[in-house]
């Protein structure tokens, strides 16, 4: 169980459901459902495109770095933030209106962190977990 | 158990250990034996060394050239990471990343990276970096040693 929601995929499928969830809702409330599918699907779009081009992004650019031993988490994040900036532009091209897009965005932002913030905890037991073994093969003569 | 060794004055060395079965505690004395006495090959400013793997801190290729980190020192070495890979990964070494194996019995500590990367702090001071797809073989091999049941030989 534990190994499941420290997996990448995990949270990030967790994220995109609960986005078009949180959207429907959103256009339920604004729009009395009439839009609904039209809103979750430009959410999961928009989400999508933003992962694929991180994904990207990692594969191609980072480990190069780190190859290299240039890392600076610096570089990732002005990556991220570009490939959101070229997501959320490129969907200028589709009909949305601004306030749908600040809505998705915003509370992309907000269950990113939420999902973020609760892998960290995870990741933080599997770290305390690796320094018992190490200390326990360290022990030994 | 008793222990005796003979000189010989030509021949192969050799030693051999008489018992009635094989058992976990034999078992592990070969193999801990075998890891004290491998030696791998590397090159530094034309010279070639024997060096023992139980000094090999972590093998890592850059620019396409393999090399072997000692505590202090490193080595260049012909092999492959592949084949370092096949060769070691009885001895407590594990591929960390696309680039790098890393011998576990030289770890300190680990600390939990961005991106569920684990930061690994070397006895040595150094610090380097497991990536997502092998932190569940890192994590294996960490439980096999902390249960002192390493693969045999």
């Amino acid at each position: 169980m534990k190994q499941f929601f420290l997996e990448r995929t995990t949270y990030i499928g967790l994220i995109a459901t609960l986005g078009v969830v949180l959207t429907a809702i959103y256009s339920l409330i604004l729009t009395g459902g009439k839009d609904t599918y039209v809103f979750s699907s430009k959410f999961l779009l928009q989400f999508v495109g933003f992962i694929i081009l991180m994904e990207a992004l990692d594969f191609f650019a980072i480990e190069k770095i780190r190859e290299k031993k240039e890392w600076k988490y610096q570089t990732v994040m002005v990556g991220y933030l570009i490939s959101f900036l070229v997501v959320s532009i490129g969907f200028h091209w589709f009909p949305m209106e601004p306030h749908i897009i600040i809505a998705s965005i915003i509370m992309f932002i907000l269950i990113a962190f939420v999902m973020y913030q609760y892998s960290i905890l995870w990741w933080k037991r599997e770290e305390k977990k690796w320094n018992e073994y190490i200390e326990k093969m360290n022990q030994q003569p | 158990m008793e222990l005796r060794w003979e000189r010989i004055q030509e021949g192969k060395e050799e030693i051999i250990i008489r018992a009635y079965k094989m058992t976990k505690s034999l078992e592990k004395f070969i193999h801990d034996f075998k890891q004290y006495s491998m030696e791998l090959y590397g090159k530094k400013e034309d010279c070639e060394y024997r060096i023992p793997i139980r000094n090999v801190y972590y093998i890592e290729v850059i620019d396409g050239k393999c090399f072997l980190y000692e505590k202090e020192e490193f080595y260049e070495s012909q092999q492959s990471l592949k084949e370092f890979e096949s060769r070691l990964k009885n001895f407590g070494f594990v591929r960390i990343s696309k680039s790098c194996i890393l011998n576990c019995r030289k770890l300190k500590g680990v600390k939990a990276d961005k991106n569920h990367r684990m930061k690994v702090f070397l006895l040595n001071g150094e610090c380097l970096i497991v990536n997502r797809t092998y932190l569940a073989s890192v994590k294996e091999m960490l439980k096999k040693l902390s249960e002192g049941g390493e693969n045999p030989l």
